[in-house]
């Protein structure tokens, strides 16, 4: 009894903060006067602009996700599986646009390509306005969400190369040359992953708000978040929103489909020891360059710029005093909702892997469904949902921000704890039960000292996508709440660039100085392989 | 080393993060011998194995194969697709994404071979392991033996000097073991390939064998 009350009570969370104001905002979009009507539907159907936002955010979302996949792809399985010098450093310089507010790397390419100043000046005069408003539309948005969006199938297929069962590559090796065994047995093995990696950055970019807003570039979720918070129009901008909702469901029926090929494949891969290691020789230099020189310039260059240009006396005091009060919300908010995440996603883990509660397969859907959501759909049906006399204590306090983080996040802290949960053997948990523990001591004295490491790792997971959020807080913060990342978006309209990129820096330092201090003690311990 | 020489290791030495796995081991294989290395596991069959196929180097020592070395000091000579070797893994390691007929394909079609050149020598090698009309299946539909056979095929039908065999029967019960050992003889004698075979059965050294290798603790002795 125990055990089904504790169970759905670390899932309710997601139906009551996610699904809940989904479900009420398609309700409420299609009544109006108390009559059923789909009137705001035919609306957005019948606009050639919806139409033509509608195929800006596809185009958008699929160039960048096919240029990510083709990059990351390489990248992964070069640093996954070679002997490429410095690849753990690499790969950290690489994910750190994935750790901060996307539309960062915007401001910070915005800067960078100003006319008149920084490494424009080395070409003539006539090219700087070409080049800088390059950035501004399709071109420069694919440019950054791609910088952004890159760490996803690199992360992934890093991980998934050294999932592939060592016998099969070997079994080719004695047959073919590296290139081939990648490209004939390794990559068709892990295309599951590589797939849902893509349609991952896809269902992300669709959703992307700050980005597209800042360079300008019209797309669908722009439109409806315009038309909540400039023209208060929440009918129209839930009708906008459910196509942005719709578009996520491919990834869901993905991922149903593919979970079954892939354990298929991954079957007996998980006790494979040894990784086989790709070793580059005389291609280890070319290698380590190309990496270098494009991590140097898509990250360290527009960052570094940022450091450079807000090197201006008083800015740093004018930028803490600014940012000070909204950098520690950030970190109040994004700790409670991480930690609120650590224990019921370990409890969802749990459910989700033993298929403990009869809808473990929904918590698992709904939570891929709300990650993937674009981040104005959810905000608009917690504001809808809760925005009511008799809700004010919710809507009207930091509560709602921090179910808004709960909602979205839920997933990230689930996925984690359950990927140690499937390495821990059944049996652990049986000793314990044949010993006479019941369910609660055998969670707390077996599985959570045997995946606290984990639970640890979703906690900081959960933690810095929370501190980097952007476009849930930016609708649902009530007045003088607002975070970091907010108070940059909104200080950018009216304040210097200098200030702007100082008050960048502090955002930056504050995701990935902690990111830096877990990577440096998983090297140093000897666990990089674990990550 | 002899003329006769199929491979030949000299003071082979080998080392994983600072525990000695191998220590000075030197063994000459003629060609066509059938031979069993038989010791405890975690004495160093495998690893012997993995160095021999070049999926690994020896920290020190020469390894040889047709009295040309492959591997040295450290260093990988010759990589493992031109060694022509062949190998039955302990896992099998059939290619799950690909068909018993794709599985037998691919070390052909690396090496160039015309398309019905391959099939031909496909079903010739699936008439030869029993399972003539099964070219369609995927791994995972067939039963245990039968994937026994696909993978002693694959490593077969490029038609190598040297097939490398890691406990392949490990996972069959008593029966299939002794018959596909049997049928393993019969096929070293009509392709007249050498054979290493590692083990820790007793029997199946019995059956199989023509010089026995017994391994412990990392050493060798005949």
């Amino acid at each position: 009894m125990t055990k089904r009350i504790l169970l759905w009570a670390a899932v309710s969370p997601l139906f009551i903060c996610g699904l809940l104001p989904i479900i009420f905002m398609l309700v409420s979009s299609t009544v109006a006067d108390g009559e059923f009507t789909f009137s705001a539907y035919s609306e957005l159907l019948g606009s050639t602009r919806q139409w033509l936002l509608l195929e800006n955010s596809l185009i958008l979302a699929g160039i960048v996700a096919f240029s990510v996949t083709i990059i990351g792809v390489s990248f992964g399985i070069l640093i996954g599986k070679s002997d490429l010098p410095l690849k753990k450093w690499l790969l950290f310089i690489l994910c750190i646009p994935i750790l901060i507010p996307p539309y960062i790397v915007a401001v910070a390419w915005d800067q960078l390509l100003a006319p008149g100043q920084g490494p424009l000046l080395l070409f003539p005069q006539p090219w700087h306005e070409k080049v800088h408003r390059l950035l501004f539309g399709l071109a420069g948005s694919v440019f950054v969400l791609s910088t952004v969006y890159l760490p996803i199938p690199l992360l992934l297929t890093s991980f998934f190369v050294r999932t592939v069962n060592p016998r099969f590559e070997e079994a080719a090796r004695l047959n073919a040359a590296w290139p081939r065994v990648i490209r004939q047995i390794t990559l068709p093995l892990i295309w599951p992953g590589i797939l849902l990696a893509s349609m991952l950055v896809f269902v992300l970019t669709i959703g992307q708000l700050s980005v597209p807003s800042y360079l300008r570039f019209q797309v669908f979720s722009v439109e409806s978040f315009t038309r909540f918070s400039a023209l208060y129009d929440f009918k129209g901008a839930t009708a906008n929103s459910i196509p942005l909702a719709v578009m996520v469901l491919p990834l869901l029926f993905l991922e149903v489909c593919l979970a079954k090929k892939w354990n298929l494949f991954t079957s007996g891969m998980v006790q494979a020891r040894g990784l086989l290691q790709i070793r580059l020789g005389k291609w280890k230099r070319p290698a380590f360059i190309l990496v270098f020189v494009f991590a140097f310039i898509f990250v360290v260059l527009p960052l570094g710029y940022l450091v450079i240009n807000s090197c201006q006396k008083g800015v740093y005091l004018r930028a803490i005093e600014m940012a000070g009060e909204p950098l520690k919300r950030s970190f109040f908010y994004s700790a409670v909702a991480a930690s609120i995440l650590s224990i019921c996603g370990f409890m969802a883990a749990y459910a989700i892997k033993n298929q403990a509660i009869c809808c473990w397969r929904l918590v698992n859907m709904a939570g891929l469904f709300l990650f993937a959501l674009p981040g104005t759909v959810l905000g608009i049906g917690l504001i809808g949902l809760w925005n009511t006399k008799w809700t004010h204590f919710v809507y009207g306090s930091m509560s709602i921000v921090i179910m808004g983080y709960v909602a979205k996040y839920y997933i990230l802290s689930v996925k984690v704890i359950e990927g140690r949960f499937l390495q821990i053997p059944s049996s652990m948990e049986e000793a314990a039960q044949l010993a006479g523990a019941s369910w609660l001591r055998r969670m707390i004295s077996v599985l959570f000292p045997l995946s606290r490491r984990w639970v640890f790792a979703s906690w900081l997971c959960v933690f810095i996508f929370c501190l980097r959020d952007t476009d849930i807080t930016m609708l649902v913060y009530p007045p003088g709440c607002d975070t970091l990342p907010v108070r940059i978006f909104t200080t950018m309209a009216n304040g210097s660039p200098q200030l702007v990129a100082a008050m960048c820096v502090l955002m930056v330092l504050s995701v990935v100085v902690p990111a830096a201090f877990v990577w440096i003690t998983l090297m140093a311990s000897g666990r990089w392989e674990n990550v | 080393m002899s003329e006769n020489s199929m491979v030949c290791l000299e003071s082979v030495s080998f080392s994983i993060n600072g525990r000695q796995i191998l220590k000075d081991v030197s063994l000459n294989i003629p060609h066509g011998t059938r031979l069993v290395l038989l010791g405890p596991s975690g004495c160093g069959k495998t690893t012997l194995l993995r160095l021999i196929a070049g999926f690994n180097a020896p920290d020190t020592g020469s390894i040889f194969i047709n009295n040309t070395v492959v591997s040295q000091n450290g260093r990988v000579v010759v990589p493992p697709e031109r060694r022509n070797i062949g190998f039955v893994f302990q896992d099998l390691a059939l290619w799950p994404h690909m068909s018993v007929y794709g599985n037998l394909e691919f070390g052909l079609r690396v090496r160039g071979v015309s398309k019905s050149h391959r099939r031909k020598r496909i079903l010739k090698m699936l008439e030869m392991t029993d399972l003539a009309g099964m070219e369609r299946r995927r791994p995972y539909e067939l039963s245990g033996g039968q994937q026994q056979r696909v993978a002693l095929a694959r490593a077969l039908v490029t038609d190598p000097e040297l097939v490398l065999m890691d406990e392949p029967l490990s996972s069959l019960d008593w029966d299939l073991r002794r018959r596909i050992a049997a049928e393993i003889c019969k096929l070293q004698k009509d392709l007249g390939f050498t054979m290493i075979y590692v083990t820790h059965d007793k029997e199946e050294t019995n059956q199989l064998a023509t010089q026995v290798v017994i391994m412990k603790a990392g050493t060798v002795s005949c």
